[in-house]
């Protein structure tokens, strides 16, 4: 059953269909506080089960502790329809033994930034929401709508 | 742009601050990030535009302004090409303080999401970052190992 929201047409999606969508892609960006400000950069990441796992370059700086709460968040917007999605897992990271990262999901991360060491991380979800936004729908020349 | 280091798989490079902002320009929609004192920050795309230097968004959730007016916040925009796996992210950490709507007036701010939005925002960014990443085609290392 679709969760819209009259007034504003926004679409929640349930967990399952976040898992989903999360599952399809592959670059998502992570949020962590760094000091009083939120910094966000893109990872490669794969989902193990229902936690994010991403690599990490020795070089970054991601200077969090054990047990942090951070966010990862991923999205996709078309420009002509005004239309997209996005999904929002929230939770508490740890820095993982690669070995600890089962074979599947490794070979599925391929790290956008290289480096030497790489640090394996897991966000371990605590909560995951995510919504989509329908725009405008296009009216084709034939005068006929076009599904979204 | 400041000089790449290579090595086999990756090259990266820092964005300065104007390369930042040539790349925001061309942008319609960013992730803002705000602190929530207890929680894990949230992340939620906006459409923005750039004004003089600063980004300017609209929002109209009361509870979730003031939480943006009182904490640091960030703007991070980030664009890849599949084929050619190349990339970069752009982030603006900044102060948001309200500002009267009329000065969005003439700024090409295309709707992420409907709804009466009727606040203005104005981030003052305290610093610009921005990074280039490129992955090469090889898919192991010199050792094989992916």
């Amino acid at each position: 059953m679709r969760n819209v929201d009259t007034r504003t047409g926004i679409e929640i999606l349930d967990r399952d269909e976040c898992l989903r969508l999360l599952r399809q892609d592959e670059i998502g960006r992570l949020s962590v506080i760094d000091g009083r400000a939120p910094v966000v950069l893109p990872v490669n990441y794969a989902m193990d089960g229902e936690d994010v796992v991403f690599r990490t370059a020795a070089g970054t700086k991601l200077r969090v502790g054990p047990g942090a709460r951070a966010s990862f968040e991923i999205d996709s917007f078309d420009r002509s329809t005004h239309s997209g999605w996005s999904v929002l897992v929230a939770g508490r990271l740890e820095e993982v033994d690669v070995y600890d990262v089962n074979g599947q999901t490794q070979r599925a991360i391929r790290p956008w930034a290289a480096g030497t060491r790489d640090h394996w991380i897991r966000l371990q979800a605590s909560r995951i929401t995510g919504r989509i936004v329908r725009g405008i729908r296009p009216v084709s020349n034939s005068g006929e709508k076009r599904a979204p | 742009m400041k000089p790449i280091e290579k090595d086999d798989r990756v090259t990266m490079g820092e964005l300065d601050v104007e390369e930042c902002l040539v790349l925001l320009r061309w942008e319609l929609v960013g992730r803002l990030a705000v602190a929530v004192p207890g929680e894990a920050p949230t992340v939620v795309p906006v459409s923005f535009a750039l004004d003089a230097g600063t980004v300017v968004f609209r929002t109209d959730e009361g509870e979730k302004r003031s939480r943006l007016l009182q904490q640091p916040v960030s703007m991070q925009v980030d664009r890849f090409d599949w084929y050619r796996r190349v990339g970069w992210s752009v982030l603006v950490q900044g102060q948001a303080h309200e500002i009267d709507p009329a000065e969005l007036d003439g700024l090409d701010i295309q709707p992420w999401a409907p709804g009466d939005k009727a606040h203005a925002i104005r981030i003052v960014p305290t610093s610009i970052t921005g990074r280039r990443l490129e992955l090469l085609p090889t898919e192991r290392d010199r050792l094989g190992y992916l």
